[in-house]
């Protein structure tokens, strides 16, 4: 990042101003953190990037109309514009298939997974592993608060369509914790027999 | 929620990853190719704009002068034929039907049924258009069965009805016993219209939790404006209310008699079903208009308790099949009170829909082959096990009321 971070208002006087590095000012600031809110909802790489590339456009061409009203309501209007973005790609190309996966790991657990400890890398891999219909779900139900209702509405779906990929999305997710965690007791296990 | 989704949601609400390698770069790249044709435009465009008004002006200049020239003397007007239109009578008649040899032996009078046209909102929905439906609304949809007859096209409105009137056979006789005399042929066909009683729900829901992203402001939200709206809403309670329209329910039934007193019947009945949702605040808020066409296929007996002089009352039951042909939506979303978007699609849903009945007919027989019918009753719906919200649903038990015109086919009995 170019120099301390900056206050919202002053990043939106400077691009109001016509200041040549406001745009990059801005997209240095907030790139890491929209890439992390896209990726969570596309997960091929490239996409990703086409997917950003045209959020930042759109919030480039429409930023002198935003209005501010308080320090985060920018942050939060240009995160709206990635997850929209990355809804309309997803429903344009197809991905969103709300097939529901033969899997064994079907059930969530008796006890529910420990995820103290997983780093919040871990568990933004872990969520870019569920299939796409899972993961959208999940996204916008567990992160983004919005009811089953809202959901259906959103994309198309059934309130209990929604819901089943919601319950699956939590069983896969919770494998997927209770696999990391054996890994790497497993892995602590093995370094500290080396290391005895 | 969980306690360890919750953890998650801490976790990922504030989480960064790297940006992909070159995004910056090809942000820069795709804003300088949109910005070259558009600069282009700019710098030649208003010179091609001066030199295509030029062009078109001395297009105009020189018709102008070569017009008259080119003209002859003025030529009078080609006499056109005197051609009165001819409005022919389409109204059916006996003459106009196949001569039919039923299987068992014909008798009796014959009546021919006629209905109706066709009701509003068959044509497809336009995107743009405030009463896509074309249908009775608000307090319409709560009349009392006797109220939709006037709405549903009674037969003797009809130009279909009037023209069959001038071609019936004159009554020869004077106060005739008509019970003995008048013999009716195994086969009737009806065409009737029907509606019931339409209705309308409200429901409210809380929005949930404030949070930073209900500050937003309602711009740029052209292309998910439902998004938009479920984040200017959240933490406001929201709104869901249904106007559910009279369905209107046409077609045409066969009957064939058994006997004197008892006759089954079946036919093909179009039914259209319409609503209208509200979902939202009073400033942020969609509007969608719901339309369903169903073909169903009923199968029924009846049973003629009585006749006196030109009156026959009978019962009837029916089951119905009704499949849902078409389902289409048609929504308008406002943010701040501001229309930023609509959109018009085909419903996945194609629900079934069973039905029973059962009527009370009084018919009126003003020839021996036609007559006029009222079947005031009533009908149950079976819930269809579809997330559509229709009347069906809101009032599984219903009144109705059938109107039509009949017409027995077959020889009349020696």
């Amino acid at each position: 990042m170019d120099g301390p971070k900056r206050t919202e208002k002053e990043l939106l006087r400077l691009i109001n101003e016509g200041d040549e590095q406001a745009r990059y000012l801005l997209y240095a600031q907030y790139s890491r953190y929209l890439s992390a809110v896209c990726s969570r909802y596309i997960a091929d790489d490239e996409d990703l990037k086409d997917v950003l590339q045209e959020s930042f456009l759109k919030i480039f061409r429409s930023i002198g109309d935003f209005g501010y009203r308080g320090e985060g309501s920018l942050k939060a209007w240009m995160s709206r514009i990635v997850l929209n973005e990355s809804l309309v790609w997803l429903k344009q190309r197809r991905h969103l298939s709300f097939a529901e996966l033969d899997d064994e790991a079907m059930n969530l657990p008796d006890a529910p997974p420990d995820t103290e400890g997983i780093p919040a890398e871990a568990i933004h891999r872990m969520i870019r592993a569920l299939p796409d219909g899972y993961r959208t779900v999940f996204n916008l139900y567990v992160i983004e608060e919005k009811s089953h209702r809202e959901i259906a509405a959103l994309l198309g779906i059934k309130e209990s369509t929604s819901a089943s990929q919601l319950h699956r999305a939590k069983a896969l997710l919770a494998a997927m914790i209770t696999q990391f965690r054996n890994d790497n007791d497993t892995t602590d296990g093995r370094l500290a027999e080396r290391h005895s | 929620m969980e306690d360890w989704q919750k953890d998650i949601h801490d976790r990922m609400e504030h989480f960064e990853a790297d940006a992909p390698q070159g995004l910056w770069e090809a942000i820069c790249s795709a804003e300088s190719n949109a910005a070259a044709p558009a600069m282009g435009a700019g710098k030649g465009g208003s010179r091609r704009l001066w030199s295509w008004g030029a062009a078109v002006a001395a297009c105009l200049l020189l018709f102008g002068m070569v017009q008259p020239i080119l003209n002859g003397p003025e030529t009078p007007p080609a006499r056109m034929a005197q051609v009165r239109p001819v409005y022919k009578n389409k109204v059916l008649t006996g003459r106009g039907l196949p001569t039919q040899e039923p299987v068992c032996q014909a008798a009796g009078n014959a009546l021919l049924a006629m209905g109706n046209t066709c009701p509003a909102g068959m044509e497809e929905f336009p995107l743009r258009d405030a009463d896509a439906f074309g249908q009775p609304s608000g307090e319409a949809a709560n009349e009392q069965t006797s109220a939709p007859s006037q709405s549903s096209g009674a037969p003797a409105a009809s130009p279909a009805a009037r023209g069959l009137q001038s071609d019936l056979p004159k009554d020869p006789g004077g106060e005739v016993d008509r019970s003995e005399k008048r013999k009716k042929g195994r086969f009737e066909i009806a065409l009737t219209t029907a509606t019931g009683n339409g209705g309308k729900a409200r429901r409210l829901y809380n929005g949930g939790a404030v949070s930073a992203s209900s500050v937003l402001g309602d711009s740029e939200w052209a292309d998910s404006p439902l998004l938009g709206i479920m984040t200017m809403n959240r933490g406001a309670e929201t709104e869901r209310k249904i106007t559910y329209h009279m369905p209107v329910r046409t077609g045409f039934s066969v009957c064939y008699r058994i006997n004197d007193r008892w006759g089954i019947e079946t036919g093909l009945s179009y039914a259209f079903v319409g609503s209208d949702i509200f979902e939202g605040t009073a400033a942020n808020y969609v509007e969608e208009k719901q339309k369903l066409h169903y073909l169903g296929i009923p199968l029924g007996v009846s049973c003629r308790l009585a006749s006196w002089r030109r009156l026959d009352v009978y019962l009837t039951g029916n089951v119905m099949a009704e499949q849902c042909v078409y389902a289409g939506s048609a929504k308008r979303f406002y943010i701040a009170g501001k229309l930023q978007g609509e959109e018009a699609n085909a419903l996945s849903q194609r629900p079934l829909q069973w039905s029973v009945g059962a009527k009370a007919g009084l018919q009126y027989n003003f020839s021996e082959r036609f007559s006029v019918y009222a079947e005031p009753g009533c009908i149950y719906y079976f819930d269809d096990r579809s997330p559509l919200e229709t009347v069906f649903k809101k009032r599984p038990f219903d009144f109705s009321l059938n109107l039509g015109l009949r017409c027995s086919l077959g020889k009349k009995k020696v």
